[in-house]
């Protein structure tokens, strides 16, 4: 029963993070099958998307940290987070002060290990609560944040997921895999979110016009001209930091997580 | 003069809402205008993107004019012709560069007005913002917010010790000798502070938490937003309405764990008569723009250069409306500052003595 | 000095760039164009109008065609693109380009058609996006719009619409924006702008007396 609910909540929350985001590209296909006129009968225009997605997405972030909190609360479990977070927090302000490339961030490498550890909904805690802490800290709290904390909670969620092999080697090369492909899709997807904020409400959805190989086109070109060098210096950053941190702080977070009899699902 | 932080997120959402609603560069303005002074009035915080904001709106405009110019092929002034390349190619038009600069300053606006949040409200309250059902997590950001200056400090005396033996940190390689002793520093901070909350009566709220009946409706909350949210894209009004219904049924899971929880606030924020003018002024101002009135001009809200530029209109009613965001300004002219612009640390100690005395 | 001599840099190619802008001037449309397309437009069960644009570039929007053929119209520009929102009067007004929807099945709006051989094909791509060629006909239909519904323009002919030619020919310039009009709202606008900039110098002097 109470897995059941966690999961379904869980799908839920999945499928509509999905769907808002891939709308912008799905939707001129849609107009295809039936017609664009009709289709855009009823749209809101992109300020109304952006509103109603934002709010949808806010909303089903809510669902699922009020549902994650109610498994979790326990102060051993809220110090580590705490801690954690701090940490990862941390690491996103001094990204500069050490030399990497590009859009190399270590933000993602804690919250991945931290899920693999400890679990989806501690690593689900660990992804959104720090997208939130250092959007504070930094003063970056924006109508961006709740994308950020969704995208970054769902890191720690799939982290979760993966396997346990035995082998070292195996592990690492999963993780990295895992990492790299993560930094691309993290951003793809706030890329997704941003595309009506930035090409404005005229061009975005259907700038040229046709069916969904068009607007995905349209898309890549956005995605290449914004953000595609940074994604992949941050997803070769990542393998960089698992191959050279994995191993050793799975080994530290695991001993801390014996020693304190994390009862976590 | 302050302002409640409740207060000042009300005014701040409303000047978002409208920035994104109002497509109309010279509405546009007058909302960054806005946000920039209370920034100038009331900020007490530094914040980085501040110092950079003229690049990086300049960045956002450019950006945003040359995007609308390659991606957009309507319009009578035509600057010239690109092949017929896919994508990109055809007509670039005056038009199109000027929609680009309408929407960049859409984008401006907007960051504007959450700068000016970010500014203004310290971290600790906005922490304090956040709905009582969530206090777990609250508790978490309060502690992780704590420890950020302590992190700092550890992760600057590694450094320092590893200089000392003569490393230079050089490339990725460096990241782990650096971030490994933090994190095993950190969770063994972890372990006396949870130590300690124990010690000190923090409780699990574990059996208070899980009730069924909550968690399933949370989860028909959450399917029925779904449904809502793809009819409104869809179909319009109706969707709207079970999208409300489904944020609705959230909002009351919240309020009922809400109550459930026992809070101890240390410091009672006044709330004053200017706070709820502030509010109100907020209000008035968000429903006599949106609100479907025949006279104020619904038609300047948005603004469109296709497919021949003209100006913008620039309805007085809807400026007279805008005006009265300008209240917190009026308030930041009229009285004096009672204090200067301060670290935070600093700033926050001053704010909850100012608490207790006005408490008393 | 270098931050000064980046604002000058700055400021200067901005002033290039709105010059240049500024520089270009509308399309000017020639009464010789070599192009046509015939643009049919039913407006009710009775009322057709036809009409022959003529164009001189090689192929231009649906949009263009039907904005040139002289009738009056109307549209939005929202996330999908352009939309025609109201051609000769019928319709809807720009900032609600579907009022006659109820949301659903039940909508009524300017549906767009291509002729494809002899038959009227329902378009599936907008007409700020579509484009036409020389000798092709272009329909719109004011009715039920969804493809199933719709109602399909009356066949017309290319020949019919312009071979006939002499008065039915357009090639109608492009209408100047007439609102030069309310210099007042302007005013008032500058006055708004102007006493935030009082705002802005009083917080600075103040902060300097101190």
């Amino acid at each position: 029963m109470n897995r059941t609910l966690t999961a379904s909540l869980l799908v839920l929350s999945g499928a509509i993070g999905l769907i808002a985001l891939l709308y912008p590209l799905v939707a001129p296909a849609l107009d295809g099958i039936t017609s664009l006129q009709a289709f855009q009968a009823s749209q809101p225009g992109t300020s109304g998307y952006a509103l109603l997605t934002t709010t949808l997405i806010g909303i089903s972030l809510l669902a699922l940290l009020l549902e994650v909190q109610g498994q979790t609360a326990n102060a051993k479990i809220i110090a580590a987070l705490g801690v954690l977070v701090a940490i990862t927090s941390v690491l996103r302000l001094v990204e500069t002060a050490i030399p990497g490339i590009g859009g190399f961030s270590p933000v993602f490498v804690p919250i991945i290990l931290a899920g693999y550890v400890f679990g989806s909904r501690f690593g689900f805690l660990m992804g959104t609560l720090s997208m939130l802490t250092s959007a504070i800290i930094t003063a970056g709290v924006g109508p961006w944040l709740p994308y950020q904390m969704f995208v970054a909670g769902w890191v720690g969620v799939t982290a979760g997921l993966l396997p346990h092999p035995e082998n070292a080697r195996l592990k690492l090369a999963m993780l990295a895999v895992f990492a790299f492909a993560w930094g691309m899709l993290y951003g793809g997807i706030l890329n997704l979110y941003f595309w009506p904020f930035v090409a404005g409400e005229t061009s975005a959805m259907t700038a040229a016009g046709g069916g969904i190989g068009d607007t995905v086109a349209s898309y890549g070109a956005f995605y290449m001209a914004t953000s595609f060098v940074w994604d992949i210096f941050r997803s070769i950053g990542n393998i960089v930091l698992i191959i050279a941190l994995g191993i050793p702080a799975i080994r530290a977070m695991t001993r801390f997580r014996d020693r304190f009899h994390f009862e976590l699902a | 003069m302050r302002f409640n932080s409740r207060a000042w997120m009300v005014w701040v959402l409303v000047v978002a809402f409208l920035a994104m609603f109002a497509r109309n560069p010279l509405y546009s303005i007058i909302l960054l205008a806005l946000s920039l002074l209370a920034i100038q009035y009331y900020a007490r915080i530094e914040s980085p993107v501040r110092s950079m904001f003229l690049q990086i709106s300049l960045g956002i405009l450019l950006f945003s004019a040359i995007y609308h110019a390659l991606f957009i092929h309507i319009g009578d002034h035509v600057l010239f012709e690109l092949p017929q390349w896919p994508l990109i190619g055809g007509i670039i038009t005056v038009e199109a560069i000027a929609d680009g600069f309408r929407n960049g300053l859409v984008l401006i606006a907007l960051i504007a007005t959450f700068m000016a949040l970010n500014t203004i409200v310290p971290s600790r309250e906005l922490v304090r913002l956040v709905p009582a059902a969530f206090q777990d997590l609250a508790v978490v950001v309060l502690i992780a917010i704590t420890y950020v200056p302590e992190t700092r400090r550890h992760l600057r005396r590694i450094r320092e010790a590893q200089a000392i033996r003569g490393h230079r940190p050089r490339g990725f390689r460096d990241w782990r000798p650096l971030i490994l002793p933090l994190l095993v520093g950190g969770l063994e901070r972890a372990m006396r502070l949870s130590e300690a909350m124990v010690a000190r009566g923090h409780v699990s709220e574990r059996a208070e938490n899980s009730r069924a009946p909550e968690r399933i409706l949370l989860i028909a909350g959450l399917f029925t937003a779904l449904i809502g949210w793809v009819m409104a894209i869809l179909w319009g009004v109706s969707g709207y309405i079970l999208l409300s219904l489904g944020g609705l049924v959230l909002v009351l899971i919240v309020v009922r764990k809400g109550r459930r929880v026992r809070r101890t606030s240390f410091v009672a924020v006044p709330w004053t008569a200017t706070d709820t003018i502030l509010v109100f002024t907020s209000l008035a101002a968000l429903i006599l723009v949106i609100a479907p009135w025949p006279v104020i001009g619904r038609l300047s809200l948005s603004y469109v250069p296709y497919p021949l530029l003209k100006m913008p209109e620039f309805h007085p009613l809807v400026g007279l409306a805008l005006i009265l965001l300008s209240f917190p300004i009026l308030m930041g002219m009229t009285t004096q500052r009672d204090h200067d612009r301060m670290t935070e640390p600093d700033q926050n100690a001053t704010s909850s003595r100012e608490g207790i005395r006005q408490a008393r | 000095m270098e931050k000064s001599r980046n604002i000058i840099i700055t400021v200067s190619s901005i002033c290039l760039i709105l010059v240049w802008l500024l520089s270009a001037s509308p399309r000017q449309l020639n009464a010789q164009d070599p192009n046509h397309v015939a643009v049919v437009v039913r407006l009710d069960e009775e009322e057709v109008v036809t009409q022959c644009v003529a164009f001189n570039e090689e192929q231009i929007s649906g949009y263009d065609a039907l904005r040139r053929s002289g009738l009056s119209v109307t549209a939005g520009f929202d996330a999908q693109g352009g939309t025609i929102c109201q051609i000769d009067g019928v319709g809807c007004p720009a900032d609600n380009c579907f009022c006659q929807c109820k949301g659903g099945q039940d909508c009524i709006y300017w549906s767009y058609w291509h002729q494809v051989g002899d038959s009227w094909e329902y378009a599936r791509v907008g007409a700020t996006t579509y484009k036409v060629s020389d000798k092709e006909v272009e329909g719109w239909s004011w009715g039920p719009g969804t493809i199933s519904q719709a109602i399909e323009p009356p066949a017309v002919t290319f020949e019919e619409v312009c071979d006939s030619l002499g008065s039915s020919e357009m090639g109608v310039p492009m209408e100047e924006s007439t609102s030069s009009g309310n210099w007042l709202q302007y005013v008032l606008f500058g006055g708004i702008l102007g006493l935030f900039a009082l705002a802005l110098v009083y917080s600075q002097i103040r902060s300097k007396s101190r």
